[in-house]
């Protein structure tokens, strides 16, 4: 694979990494809710779509709907269930309860499947490719860096253009006025954690046709959102696309360079985005301009 | 006929009781003004009647129902709407989607996004703009009219002159004549207590958690409200 | 003005100290349970008194343990003297990660922490000098094989001994009183002047420099390290749950904690992952209904404080 075809990789891999970002950022942002199993969630998803491919004869369109219904309800029932008695400014106890979820998670499902590792195989539609430009492109990755843009411009149609998504806004701004206008924010924020554990499950079944899979890969996932957050800023849909494509071609790139180094690059990345913005950039700009 | 009546209401914070015993009500149509100093209760006060904060000892009957200890969206879909102290709008929204967001879970009734931007001709030139953007009078109008999108049958007005000029401060009171027209009851809370007499039939002096005084705006005196403003009841 | 309190715990300690130094018992698990004692009263000072929640501090266990091996084996110092580099380049390295994650509020923070450790294990899985993934042996100059494992145990509950005391002291001065007020209230102690940023990074340092130390002694121990293991967040993930479920901000609580957990591990001995599942569904039901912890609950029937850090005027 050349340098160039690295890059589009990574842009697609980033698409989906964006919306592992969107769903945390979007618990975040409205309920100031850090859900430490995010990547539990992901990966969960990833085993429930292999397991309907696999015994089932249901196309794959159909289990990406039945996978992303599954998880709504889950984060549904979550937030409903759970997470609702942790509102309030602190989040260290929805952090350590969420913490205690991806324990239990990850292990029932070291329980269930074995440590090892798996991946779905989606047939011969692996191997469609298209020629441009003398560059080798995929199928799949195509159609899952379409799905991925079809995602977020939907949660953009959503957030800008429904009550719905009006109310995510608000609540993130000021629930308790929006409270006063007649909305019960717990209803909100269970609307909200089923989405962003949906558009997580989404990606988690995608990446999973791309890479491996195995019980253990939930703390990766979880990381790779945290950092397109961070870089790509909190309450921006823009952000965590721009940022998850950022942090996408820098890991592809970089596993090209050192095959065995799992998410460092990213890690890196990630870093030298906090130096960045840590630094006082103007009188460095300006001594430059001299 | 009574509206809503608040009998006996005590409100805590925490260990700290922040009003003592108070009884006032307010009659269908009617505007009613709270005046007191700053940390006197009184926007505790509404904060309990739309339940952003739950009185501990008492009732505040709306319409026949106890609502003191009811959750706040459900006492809002009941028919009251707040003008919170210093605007609170929501700035990821626009002039237009914080008027959307008041009108979303409405109770049927005549205030309608067309008839808020008649009311207010200003703010309908801002529609699009960030709720941030505008200017603090233009935000007060926008925050009535967020209120009153929800059709209410009584509106709570928080402090509405704090931090506005005169000649906006009036222009938005002019207005108080049609939204009563459109049968909304009102309990304006206010510092400025020449404004608080203009625009009511009866006010209500609140002192460190206690009403002090209850009076007619148009006969009570300027002594009478001195006196139970500071607490000075000496002859 | 420290008064006096009605139970001083000076003498229970030493009993204690001396029973576990007389006893003829296993030493190996002793030795265990002593670190993972000391690391989770240097977690609960972090945690439970300057409100920092770090889900990275295995990031130092395994840099205690590396700093240590190649000390050891690069410069041929005594294990036991480069046991004081490894505390050295924890705080060393706990300053610059302070320097990156500073600003980052809450649970930015408690992530950041845990990228960090992340990336060193990465790092250290990369780095051929000390075996890449496959880790290295320690090769001391010289170890004498019979008094080995009984030094190492001595240096175990030397470290447990002093950080128990060590903690208890400084919440018992003016610094451990400003602690309780930030555990309390950040924004109310900050009111009042106490340097919340300042405290934190004295609570991060000192819990750096105990984990480092505990996983510089563990690892010398075993006498072979690799990156997989001396990084592995199941070390954080333990520690967590000892502070949380033993009682956190309270002295008494990692004790109980650390008495559980091994008692527990005993219990699931042929089951491991049961004990892990175990292990978050109690994190969970603590969070849910005794977010005190059971030191918590305890102090609910019968306010007591073995080690009181309660101050009286005059």
């Amino acid at each position: 694979m050349s340098f160039v075809e690295a890059i589009l990789n990574g842009l697609m891999v980033g698409g989906l990494y964006g919306l592992f970002g969107l769903g945390l950022a979007l618990a975040f942002g409205i309920m100031r809710i850090v859900n430490i199993a995010h990547g539990e969630f992901v990966v969960l998803a990833a085993y429930f779509g292999m397991i309907l491919l696999t015994l089932t004869p249901l196309p794959l369109p159909i289990v990406v709907v039945c996978v992303a219904a599954t998880a709504f309800v889950l984060g549904w029932l979550l937030q409903l269930a759970l997470l609702n008695r942790f509102l309030g400014p602190n989040p260290v106890p929805s952090m350590i309860v969420t913490l205690g979820l991806s324990i239990v998670v990850r292990n029932l499902l070291v329980r269930i499947f074995g440590a090892n590792i798996h991946s779905i195989d989606i047939g011969p539609l692996q191997n469609v490719g298209f020629r441009f430009l003398g560059l080798s492109i995929g199928a799949v990755p195509l159609i899952i860096f379409a799905v991925a843009l079809l995602l977020f411009f939907g949660m953009h149609m959503l957030l800008q253009h429904t009550t719905l998504g009006r109310a995510f806004r608000a609540a993130a701004d000021d629930f308790e006025i929006l409270e006063t206008l007649g909305f019960n924010r717990r209803r909100i924020y269970n609307v909200a954690m089923g989405v962003a554990v949906a558009l997580a499950a989404i990606a988690g079944l995608l990446l999973a046709m791309r890479s491996s899979f195995g019980p253990f890969s939930g703390v990766e996932r979880l990381l790779i959102a945290f950092e397109v957050v961070i870089i790509g800023g909190l309450g921006s849909l823009r952000g965590c696309f721009f940022g998850g494509l950022f942090l996408g071609v820098v890991q592809v790139v970089g596993l090209k360079l050192a095959p065995n180094s799992g998410p460092l690059f990213s890690h890196l990345a990630f870093f030298v985005v906090l130096l960045l913005r840590q630094a006082n950039l103007a009188p460095l700009l300006a001594w430059a301009r001299k | 006929m009574n509206l809503i009546a608040l009998e006996n209401v005590d409100i805590f914070y925490g260990d700290l009781q922040a009003t003592f015993g108070v009884t006032l009500h307010v009659n269908a149509g009617e505007t009613i003004a709270i005046i007191g100093a700053n940390g006197a209760g009184k926007s505790t006060l509404l904060h309990a009647i739309i339940g952003l904060t739950l009185a501990r000892h008492g009732r505040i009957v709306f319409d026949g129902e106890d609502i003191a200890r009811v959750r706040c969206d459900l006492v809002a879909r009941r028919g009251i709407a707040l003008v919170p102290e210093g605007r609170r709008l929501f700035p990821s929204l626009s002039v237009e989607e914080n008027l959307l967001m008041g009108a979303a879970r409405a109770r049927p009734g005549p205030w309608t996004l067309e008839s808020v931007y008649e009311l207010f001709p200003t703010i309908r030139e801002l529609r699009h703009q960030p709720a941030s953007d505008i200017s603090g009078g233009q935000q007060q109008m926008v925050a009535i009219g967020r209120a009153l999108l929800t059709n209410p049958r009584l509106l709570l007005c928080d402090e509405l002159s704090l931090g506005l000029a005169p000649k906006v401060i009036a222009d938005i009171y002019t207005r108080f004549a049609e939204i009563r027209e459109r049968g909304v009851s009102i309990i304006v809370v206010e510092q400025d207590i020449a404004r608080a007499r203009a625009s009511s039939s009866r006010l209500y002096c609140l002192l460190k958690g206690r009403i002090t005084l209850e009076a007619s705006s148009a006969t009570v005196t300027l002594d009478d409200i001195r006196h139970a403003y500071f607490g000075d009841f000496l002859p | 003005m420290i008064a006096k309190t009605p139970l001083s715990p000076y003498l229970p300690m030493l009993v204690v100290v001396a029973a576990i130094a007389l006893a003829p018992i296993d030493r190996r698990l002793t030795m265990e349970m002593l670190l993972v004692f000391a690391m989770a009263q240097g977690w609960n000072l972090l945690c439970g008194y300057t409100g920092l929640l770090s889900f990275g501090h295995h990031a130092f266990v395994g840099l205690g343990a590396y700093v240590l091996y190649m000390t050891v084996n690069g410069a041929g110092l005594s294990p036991y003297l480069s046991l004081i580099n490894s505390a050295v380049a924890s705080v060393f390295v706990a300053l610059a990660m302070w320097g990156l994650l500073s600003r980052l509020r809450g649970a930015y923070f408690s992530i950041g922490i845990w990228v960090l450790a992340d990336s060193l294990r990465l790092l250290f899985a990369q780095w051929d000098w000390v075996g890449s993934s496959r880790g290295i042996v320690l090769t001391p100059a010289s170890i004498d094989p019979d008094t080995f494992a009984d030094t190492v145990f001595w240096l175990a509950l030397g470290l447990a001994f002093v950080t128990q005391l060590g903690i208890y002291l400084l919440l018992r001065r003016r610094t451990g009183l400003a602690l309780t007020a930030l555990r309390d209230n950040e924004a109310g102690a900050a009111s009042v002047g106490i340097a919340v940023a300042r405290n934190q990074l004295a609570a991060f340092l000192i819990s750096a420099a105990i984990f480092g130390l505990a996983g510089g002694i563990y690892y010398l121990s075993v006498l072979y390290v690799d990156p997989t293991g001396a990084f592995d967040i199941d070390w954080q993930i333990r520690i967590l749950f000892i502070v949380i479920v033993g009682g956190v901000g309270t002295l008494e609580g990692p004790i109980v904690g650390t008495l559980l957990y091994f008692g527990l591990r005993e219990l699931f001995r042929n089951a491991g992952d049961l004990l892990l599942i175990f292990q978050g569904v109690t994190a969970m039901i603590v969070m849910l209904a005794a977010p005190g912890g059971l030191w918590g609950l305890v102090q609910a029937k019968i306010p007591l404080q073995v080690f009181s850090t309660r101050w009286t005027a005059g």
